[in-house]
């Protein structure tokens, strides 16, 4: 159906009392020019062709019948045939969204626009800006992508488990009763833990002396000497 | 008992002041009388001065542990997650559980604390403020009408309506 | 640079929305949600093969299995209000001619798996009466104007006129049928016939009784009629060349022809003694030697007719279509029915679900208080306790065979479905399967916009446990246009009083919210005469005092006015009195929508990020209205109006230009959220509108339409969806906690998207992830993780009902229209459930392994004292 490019416009035509019909079909190709008209009832064929995804390596063995084309959400109706190729028939001139719905894969949707004179003018939908992308038409659809309707479980894995608040809450007392003990009777990590001790044991000015200083002592205050002694009497 | 300390302790007391010292000059440029006086005296209030200095010691912690707590509760940030509540419930809980024993705390200091309890209980007290100061920048405290609006009840209604379309 | 940017809010938005939307794992597929599929009232039928191809009174054509009547493949065409199929044949293909009156498209499918082969239009300019037939790859199209018969043949493959001819044929045209290549017209007390070809003579058949007598086409491979004179009695007439000849013995009306290995049967269905069985007689046509067997018709079908047969060595499929729109396949000399399908459920006009009623055990420890001494109580309540720990250790059982029986989290419920062919059904929830049916003879839904719709009504709910639930059906007699009413068990399906038709046409009916002594909520119907009538007449004195503070609404669509009325009580009657009208002029009303009188607002306001509340504007009583108005300058504009249903005060209302219908509406809590066709930007929008009352509330108590003082404030914001809704509707749960859903209806199936994605922003407020706010976006997402049906197609949704579950986190959905769709929604997850994934083993594991542990490590610790002790 890609290799036709432009097919006179389906109008109607008073023939006699039946009439008429440019009915338009895969094996008729040709059909007499002479007889187009314009006017308001002009009425249009949307042709084009659904590629699934990788063109026919498709798992979906009927693909075709479960695929729809809806223009303006059910307006008109197209069908697709064993090849892909659709027809949507006697569509007035306009402006038209075409959706093709298939329940395994994800077609982006177009916008179709027929002119009073019967020219095709296919875009994608953008419906914030009004940048015009423009898509050859007759259509050539192809599948975005296979839909995913389902979220993915997760998966079990050992860091999870072993990152689980349970399992630290079983494992982290165990390491710290039987691990930290052992640790502390070898004398080398003692020495060590002893330095470390030293290193961050400053003499802080002792805020309890000053109060009672400020409270007791204030006829005689002892001298800082003895206050030493004392305190290292009391440590002893 | 600390009678008893008391007691061996000035049994160990090396004291210099009791020899003789009128019977020795003063060695030159010493005037005794700049010595200080009455060892006596001081060995009673160096005792007392002790548990004082002991009962203010235990009365001041908790306004020592503030700073501390500041920067603890900094650090913890405003989210809410399980290491910051756990952190803001025990500054919340321990000072409660503090002030209720402050009597046994201060039972071993025989002498009238009343000063360093009040002291005491006033830290506390300021962690406690601190913690719900926390609980405030962390949106825990119920003190806004919309942290009572899940209890509102729905106004009964007056009227009743029903109908629809015209079908005739 | 401002790339980056908009790269980052798009994937922050993103990750928002995949907290938002809730997909299902793949592995729940089927586990709560059940389908069904269904084609609609069998219009033409024929068997192919193993398959049984139907086209529809719903412009669908199919192919069902007819070993189990499942659907094998499944075409849904245009509309059926604007196209109508007129021919199905089965040639090589399966040729559909389907259209309105001056339009048809031919088309042609593979049998086997329903591919398009192709497709071509016929297109006229006079409207005549048109038939249609096939064969032999020409189709014959024949106009009739009363003098002359214009003929022309297409070729069914390219759609070429292969000729035309003109019969000069003088017939009214409207006792006339096409069959194959013969016209016959019924004129008179004759029917008069013509061959379809050049110079072909009109032949006459004369008839001994023209009285009532009408013809049908013979359904047979060879051209024939039926000549119906009364409705017993009919005979055939078969076609050959230019005469005719009369089948020698009368047949039934719907007699049906078949060919089994080569010999022409005549199958024709009889009635019986007795009631409930049918009898089958097939006759073969050259010597009439008949065959008869009798078999026992499914109770409440309504009235069979042979719709297609087929004979494959001596045995014959039979497909039955009833009046209720049922399809049964009978294997003929068995007469065994195959299978049933319940095509009348393709068209729904009303639906309810139903909580189901506690189970016997239940019941009787309900009913333990009820009398006795205490001894007794404590032997039954000792006894019940028995029971019930028995039915723990055997349980599942005992449950299976009772069946309907209610569970702890209102999961599993009954759905009462009502029908545009008067069937009611009863549905549960979690099988699908239908639990009973009940026909009521000719009756037909209200009209609604435009919609048709019955009013279905539950009076009782099965929570008064001897008492059994009640429903109650508003629907039109098809004859007469007058109200029926038919009380019925949504249980069990039975009903006490049967159908009673009402003397007076409905205009409205409303349930009073206030049960009377037996538990049943007052019915009042209004009459289109103005009266008021109350079911049950006993209830009458029950309501009396609730009655003034009653209120009907009406909306008159003709006159576009809508109209509000007072219940009051005069002697021993219901009176009602006009109270307000509102005009809305020159526009014409398109869609309305009322709250769900059971909906429950749980958070009076909105939290502002000072931590402070805007309290919403929660009215039960608004009524949301649209109308579209033609105006000169701006096509068509739409109004919406927030009306008070009760004083007639309209508390908002707005317009839009250049809009264009469908207009889809639904209304809940504090706000209204509606859908148009933009005419100006050619895209469907979403507006949301939200009401607030202020920061203050002005009456916290009690909420009173008559009292209301000032207008509400209002946010809106509106949003462009890249999709085409057929419906609308919002999730309802129990105590309304949980967040909402919207539900649009798309053309391949149902989205969910939450309210908070439409919710109006406040301009003053920031929004961000922070404060639990999705940033403003233009275009409503639609993931495919969002649609409930997943991978299922639904076709022409018409609804969806909504029902909360006793589980918070979980409201009910059936989607309906030519698909039936249920499943179970969980707006904010199944919060108040475990996950079903969740880790009972290892959580046990872990709880019996800290035991164990402290047990051991409480053994080493005292061997450790024991041993620092001798040291």
């Amino acid at each position: 159906m890609g290799c036709r490019n432009k097919r006179p416009p389906q109008l109607r035509v008073d023939l006699s009392l039946y009439v008429c019909l440019s009915h338009l079909s895969a094996a008729n190709a040709e059909l007499p020019n002479s007889l187009e008209e314009v006017n308001d009832n002009a009425r249009f064929t949307i042709e084009g062709r659904v590629f699934p995804l990788s063109d026919y390596q498709t798992t979906q063995s009927n693909w075709q019948t479960n695929t729809r084309i809806l223009i303006n959400g059910g307006e008109f109706r197209g069908f697709v045939k064993k090849d892909g190729s659709f027809l949507i028939n006697n569509v007035p001139s306009g402006s038209y969204v075409m959706e093709i719905l298939n329940p395994d894969y994800t077609f982006e949707p177009l916008r179709v626009e027929i002119n009073s004179k019967g020219k095709f003018r296919a875009r994608k939908v953008n419906f914030i800006q009004s940048t015009v992308v423009p898509v050859p038409y007759p259509l050539k659809v192809k599948a975005l992508t296979n839909t995913r309707y389902f979220q993915v479980r997760e998966q079990w894995r050992l860091t999870d488990f072993i990152f689980n608040p349970m399992v630290m809450m079983m494992f982290l007392p165990l390491v710290l009763i039987m691990i930290l003990p052992k640790m502390m009777n070898d004398p080398e990590t003692k020495k060590e833990m002893e330095q470390i001790q030293n290193l961050t044991k400053f003499e802080m000015p002792e805020m309890g002396d000053y109060v009672s200083n400020l409270l007791a002592g204030t006829s005689n205050s002892p001298s800082q000497d003895k206050k030493k002694a004392i305190k290292n009497k009391k440590r002893q | 008992m600390s009678s008893k300390q008391q007691n061996r302790r000035q049994k160990w007391i090396l004291d210099n002041t009791r020899t003789n010292k009128a019977d020795l000059a003063s060695p030159p440029a010493y005037v005794s009388s700049c010595v200080p006086q009455s060892h006596e005296v001081s060995k009673k209030t160096d005792i007392n001065r002790l548990i004082t200095k002991k009962s203010w010691d235990l009365a001041l912690a908790p306004v020592k542990q503030l700073p501390m707590n500041l920067f603890l509760m900094y650090m913890a940030g405003n989210s809410i997650s399980i290491f910051p509540i756990m952190m803001v419930g025990m500054l919340l809980l321990r000072p409660i559980q503090a002030i209720w024993a402050t009597k046994a705390t201060f039972k071993m200091i025989e002498t009238n604390t009343l000063g360093q309890m009040i002291v005491y209980v006033l830290g506390h007290l300021l962690n406690i403020g601190l913690a719900l100061f926390k609980c405030q920048s962390m949106g825990l405290l119920p003190i806004y009408s919309s942290d009572w609006l899940a209890f509102v009840e729905p106004p009964m209604r007056q009227e009743y309506l029903g109908g629809g379309i015209a079908l005739h | 640079m401002a790339n980056i940017r908009s790269i980052c809010i798009i994937t922050i938005n993103l990750t928002l929305l995949s907290c938002l939307s809730h997909a299902l794992y793949e592995d729940q597929v089927g586990k709560f949600d059940w389908k069904k599929s269904y084609v609609g009232k069998v219009k033409f039928a024929e068997f192919d093969a193993r398959k049984l191809v139907v086209g529809t009174e719903e412009n669908v054509v199919a192919a069902l299995s007819s070993k189990t009547g499942n659907v094998l493949w499944r075409q849904v065409m245009e509309d059926p209000s604007e196209q109508n199929i007129e021919l199905l044949k089965i040639e090589k293909d399966i040729i559909t001619v389907s259209g309105n009156e001056n339009l048809w498209t031919v088309r042609s499918w593979d049998v086997g798996t329903g591919n398009l082969i192709t497709e071509w239009i016929i297109s006229v300019d006079k409207v005549v009466l048109y038939k249609f037939d096939v064969k032999d790859n020409n189709l014959y199209v024949v106009a009739h104007d009363g003098s002359m018969l214009n003929v022309r043949v297409f070729d069914v493959q390219t759609g070429l006129v292969k000729s035309s001819l003109q019969i000069p044929f003088v017939a009214t045209n409207n006792q006339c049928i096409l069959v194959q290549t013969y016209y016959a017209c019924l004129v008179h007390n004759v029917v008069n016939y013509v061959q379809l070809k050049d110079n072909s003579k009109v032949s006459t058949i004369p008839l001994q009784s023209s009285e009532n007598a009408k013809i049908s086409t013979y359904k047979s491979v060879t051209p024939a009629i039926i000549i119906t004179t009364s409705s017993v009695n009919s005979e055939i007439v078969f076609f050959n060349g230019d005469n005719h000849q009369k089948h020698i013995t009368p047949v039934m009306p719907n007699a049906i022809g078949v060919i089994d290995s080569g010999t022409p049967l005549i199958f024709q269905l009889e009635g019986t003694k007795n009631p409930s069985n049918l009898l089958i007689k097939s006759t073969i046509v050259t010597n009439g030697e008949e065959l008869t067997r009798e078999f026992e018709y499914p109770h409440g079908l309504g009235k069979p007719e042979l719709a297609a047969a087929q004979c494959i060595d001596h045995v014959c499929n039979l497909l039955l279509s009833s009046a209720d729109n049922a399809l049964l396949l009978v294997r003929f000399p068995e007469a065994k029915v195959m299978w049933t399908r319940e095509e009348a459920l393709s068209k729904i006009v009303a639906t309810e679900f139903l909580e189901l009623p506690v189970s016997e055990l239940d019941a009787s420890i309900e009913n333990e208080f009820k009398g006795g001494n205490v001894i007794s109580m404590f032997l039954h309540r000792i006894t019940t306790q028995c029971r019930q720990l028995s039915n723990l250790v055997f349980g599942s059982q005992f449950l299976a065979n009772t069946g309907l029986v209610r569970d702890d989290f209102g999961l599993h419920k009954i759905i009462v479905v009502a029908t545009k062919s008067g069937k009611l059904f009863g549905i549960d929830t979690l099988t699908g399967s239908l639990a009973w049916t009940y026909r009521l003879p000719n009756v037909k839904p209200f009209k609604m916009l435009d919609s048709e719709k019955m009013l279905l009504f539950v009076q009782r709910t099965a929570r008064y446990a001897p008492l059994p639930a009640q429903c109650t059906l508003l629907a039109e007699d098809s004859i007469t246009g007058n109200g029926i009413i038919i009380q019925f068990d949504p249980i069990t399906g039975y009903s006490e009083k049967s159908i009673i038709r009402l003397n007076y046409k409905i205009r409205q009916a409303l349930l009073l919210p206030n049960d009377d002594e037996n538990h049943v909520k007052p019915l009042v119907v209004y009459s289109d005469k103005g009266d008021a009538f109350i079911y049950p007449e006993s209830a009458n004195t029950a309501i009396a005092t609730h009655a003034s503070h009653t209120y009907l609404y009406t909306v008159d669509v003709n006159k576009n006015t809508l109209n509000g009325h007072n219940l009051y009580r005069e002697g021993e009657n219901i009176k009602t009195t006009l109270s307000w009208t509102v005009n809305l002029g020159p526009s014409k009303l398109v869609a309305l929508s009322a709250k769900s009188p059971i909906e429950r607002v749980h958070s009076q306001g909105r939290v502002l990020p000072d931590r402070s509340v805007y309290y919403k504007y929660v009215n039960p009583n608004l009524l949301a209205v649209a109308t579209i108005a033609d105006d000169p300058i701006h096509k068509n504009v739409l109004s919406i109006y927030l009306i008070d249903g009760v004083t007639g005060f309209v508390a908002y209302s707005t317009s839009h230009k250049r809009a264009k219908g469908p207009i889809h509406l639904v209304h809940s809590e504090n706000w209204l959220v509606y859908s148009f066709f933009s005419e100006r930007f050619r895209r469907t929008e979403v507006v949301a509108a939200e009401l607030y009352e202020g920061s203050t509330q002005s009456n916290s108590t009690v909420f009173s339409s008559l009292a209301i003082s000032q207008l509400p404030h209002v946010e809106t914001s509106s949003y462009i969806l890249p999709a085409f809704p057929l419906t609308l509707a919002v999730s309802l749960t129990e105590r309304g906690i949980t967040n909402k859903f919207l539900f649009f209806a798309l053309n391949n199936g149902v989205v969910e998207i939450p309210w908070l994605l439409l919710q109006p922003r406040f301009a003053n407020v920031a929004c961000g992830p922070e404060e639990s706010c999705i940033p403003y976006m233009p275009e409503v997402p639609l993931p495919n993780e969002a649609y409930i049906n997943y991978n299922q197609t639904l076709e022409r949704i018409q609804g969806i009902a909504v029902a909360p579950a006793r589980l918070e986190s979980t409201s009910h959905v059936l989607v309906y229209g030519l698909d039936l769709f249920y499943t179970r929604v969980a707006p904010s997850k199944t919060f108040d459930l475990l996950k079903e994934d969740f880790d009972h083993i290892l959580i046990i594991l872990v709880l019996v392994g800290l035991v164990i542990v402290s047990f051991i490590t409480k053994y080493f610790a005292s061997q450790k004292m024991l041993k620092q002790a001798w040291k």
